[in-house]
């Protein structure tokens, strides 16, 4: 999901861009794609990381060494100076909205959709496959599927396709008939009073 | 009471044996932010402006705003229970309210729910909210009379139906008494009237509602709440389910109808604090540039609709609204022009269209298997009574100047006139009526037409006489009239005048019939004369009533009654 803030996103958007773009060149998107998460897991996981990272208190100079030290050769040279650009620009602290707008223009070049599958149990190998069917179809791409377990859901699916919603689980249902219930008593009501 | 537990557990296992389960397909958003009545949502790209939405607790929302990401929603309803997170859904429709018969005497808010307490409201058709106002294809000139009881309006400053007469003053003025009074007299006469509370205070609303309902008015009236608790969102919406309340009788039953916006400048306000809370730049006194479109399209619905002829088979029925049984002229629109109709379908609309239509039916071979039929839905119309609040009679404040130069005219009200007992406080001098004077019945129109000219000398002689000066006898005698032709319009709340009365009363006056009256006893006199040519001369009354003129011979004879009950009222 790309961020919510809209100029940040904005600003991310160039950045991100000019990587893709630099990536696609040479064909290293799909790695460039990928350590790109793996730096956004890093700082998920490493809050003292994030923090020397994202601070703007830390010094340009001290954080430029930092960063050559713990990522080149580790990392690809095209994510290393993003990077170093984004140290410099002082942009760092939005390197998770870069992250995301990456990974957004990523997915959209190559038909990635990102769809959702809460369901009220884990889902099973096979049906993973048959969802995955399903989802493909709608899409018209290659759905990315993110798994989500809601109890509350009582039994049933749903796919979350973008903003679109596919709602086939019980808890739908029963509330469903919750509601035909209700509009069913409340006109026995009314004929009850008008006759 | 006694519940059976078989029944009602029947009635569910049918109910879920006939449930067909269905996949549920919906555009869904998620709320970034909640607050202030408005939510920022994420996600629902396809939304389109003024879109309907619901949120998860199943409070509704409407799209004002989109934005690359998000869209901003404003929440009908009580936004406490909305959390971050939450889903909201499309709805693909656009608000509508409920309208209908079923709507008349109830007291409902600006989703049409009624918080009157008398049960739902069982109505099958709906209108949207925001309806674009006809275009002048569709609407004739302001030409019948709506007349508001109320002696100095009727005379000076007259109404007519599908006008938009702005009522401005300050506060405690009257001008929501002027509005009721207009909706009082329309008892009879067959005219749905629609009564917008908004931004007031929820005592004053069960007031007013009380007070229609005590004189009979509330047989005609639908009273649209949104008080000062309910949330901005409501309070701007509701002048427009007011409007669209009405609309359902112009449109489907060609009735005329009445609505009063009370007040206007509160709409505004919270407009304009919903425009703040989602970010619209502000302009003048902090209100967004849409301002003057938030009026002058609630106030350009306001319209008298055009009276449609068709020649149809003799034997369709009076109330036969179906435009296809129109017998069509065979040349069209190339018609020669007596007989010329208006447009594709046949139909006669524009003026004389009555005349051509008989013209060009005398004109068959086979007149005899046809007639000139009226449709009864064509011919409706919408006057709109919207009411301002002035502060400190600041007429030439943001709001006021707006709405001032969108309506057809206004009444003015002043505090200076009010408590020096001058009620309704109209000021004569600058009120106007800019189209209502062609639709003023006749009688009327000849003996009012000095009135306000005497009214305004009246003024500026009253300041010089202040001054204590000797007046020379022309001058006391122009001071004397214009005290008693004062005393003659006031006129108390709720006790609106007939059409016949009126003209007799300021007939009474402007002829100097009551010259030699104390100018303190002008009322009494005038309510035992009124009384006194009712009993005695009930015809002077119908004939003023049916026909609107007043004759010559009428005039003699009013004067000569009017001399004659003298003498009989000194005595009592």
């Amino acid at each position: 999901m790309a961020s919510f803030n809209q100029d940040d996103a904005a600003i991310a958007g160039v950045y991100a861009q000019s990587l893709f773009d630099l990536a696609q060149a040479e064909g290293r998107a799909d790695d460039v794609h990928l350590e790109l998460q793996q730096f956004a897991k890093l700082l998920d996981d490493h809050a003292d990381f994030a923090r020397v990272v994202e601070s703007p208190l830390v010094d340009l100079d001290a954080r430029k060494a930092l960063l050559e030290k713990a990522l080149r050769g580790n990392a690809d040279d095209l994510v290393v100076n993003t990077l170093q650009v984004l140290n410099r620009k002082g942009r760092l602290p939005l390197v998770r909205a870069v992250v995301a707008e990456f990974s957004a223009i990523y997915k959209r070049t190559h038909g990635i959709v990102d769809v959702v599958v809460r369901t009220a149990i884990p889902l099973s190998a096979a049906l993973r496959k048959r969802i995955e069917a399903v989802a493909a179809r709608i899409t018209g791409g290659t759905p990315s599927l993110t798994e989500e377990v809601d109890p509350s859901l009582l039994g049933g699916i749903v796919l979350l396709v973008g903003d679109r919603k596919y709602d086939a689980s019980l808890a739908k249902d029963l509330h469903e008939v919750r509601q035909r219930l209700a509009v069913r008593s409340s006109r026995a009501a009314t004929a009850s009073i008008t006759a | 009471m006694s519940f059976k537990v078989d029944e009602i557990s029947s009635v569910i296992a049918d109910e879920i044996k006939e449930y067909q389960s269905e996949i549920d397909v919906a555009e869904v958003g998620k709320v970034l932010e909640v607050g202030d009545g408005i939510a920022q949502v994420y996600g629902l790209r396809n939304a389109l402006a003024g879109e309907l939405v619901t949120f998860a607790n199943g409070q509704s929302g409407q799209v004002l705003n989109l934005e690359e990401n998000s869209v901003g929603v404003v929440i009908l309803g009580d936004y406490l229970e909305i959390r971050e997170g939450d889903e909201v859904r499309r709805t693909g429709e656009l608000l509508s309210v409920p309208v209908g018969e079923a709507l008349v005497g109830r007291v409902v808010d600006p989703l049409g729910r009624p918080v009157d307490g008398l049960g739902p409201i069982e109505s099958n058709d709906r209108r949207p909210l925001e309806f674009k106002a006809p275009g002048i294809a569709e609407r004739q000139p302001v030409n019948e009379p709506m007349m508001t009881g109320i002696k100095a309006i009727d005379s000076m400053i007259p109404i007519g139906r599908g006008q938009r007469e702005l009522i401005i003053g300050d506060r405690k003025t009257g001008k929501t008494a002027i509005a009721l009074d207009a909706i009082l007299n329309q008892k009879g006469a067959g005219v749905i009237c629609v009564y917008v509370a908004i931004g007031q205070k929820e005592s004053t609303v069960v007031q007013v509602a009380e007070k229609l309902r005590e004189h009979g008015a509330m047989d005609y009236t639908i009273v649209v709440q949104a008080g000062s608790s309910a949330p901005s969102p409501l309070q701007y919406i509701a002048p427009y389910a007011g409007a669209a309340m009405a609309e359902y009788f112009m449109y489907s039953q060609g009735k005329p109808t009445l609505v009063v916006y009370d007040d206007l400048s509160k709409q505004a306000q919270a407009y304009r604090q919903l425009s703040l809370l989602l970010r619209r730049p502000p302009g003048r006194e902090a209100y967004p540039g849409d301002v003057f479109y938030l009026h002058s399209r609630l106030l350009e619905r306001a319209v008298k609709l055009r009276d449609e002829y068709g020649v149809v088979p003799k034997d369709t029925p009076e109330d036969a609204t179906d435009r296809s049984i129109v017998r069509k002229h065979p040349d069209g629109l190339q018609a020669d022009g007596a007989h010329r109709p208006d447009d594709e379908a046949g139909l006669y609309h524009r003026g004389e269209g009555h005349e051509r239509a008989e013209a060009w039916l005398e004109s068959l071979k086979d007149k005899d298997k046809y007639r000139v039929h009226y449709f009864p839905d064509s011919g409706g119309s919408m006057t709109a009574l919207p009411i301002i609040e002035t502060l400190e009679g600041e007429v030439s404040a943001y709001i006021p100047t707006n709405v001032i130069s969108i309506t057809d005219g206004q009444i003015y009200l002043e505090p200076d006139l009010f408590f020096a007992g001058v009620r309704p406080a109209v000021n004569v001098g600058i009120s106007v009526s800019r189209v209502g004077g062609s639709a003023q019945r006749k009688g009327m129109k000849k003996i009012a037409g000095s009135l306000r000219l005497d009214l305004a000398a009246f003024r500026a002689l009253e300041a010089f006489a202040q001054l204590g000066t000797e007046l020379d006898p022309a001058t006391q005698r122009q001071l004397d009239r214009g005290k008693r032709m004062v005393e003659l319009l006031k006129q108390g709340q709720y006790a609106p005048f007939p059409y016949a009365q009126q003209v007799i009363s300021i007939f009474a006056g402007t002829q100097g019939l009551l010259d030699d009256i104390e100018p303190g006893d002008v009322q009494a006199f005038e309510a035992a004369l009124l009384r006194h040519v009712e009993q005695e001369f009930p015809e002077y009354i119908s004939e003023l009533d049916d026909t609107g003129v007043l004759t010559d011979d009428l005039r003699g004879q009013l004067t000569e009654t009017i001399q004659n009950f003298k003498p009989n009222w000194n005595a009592a």
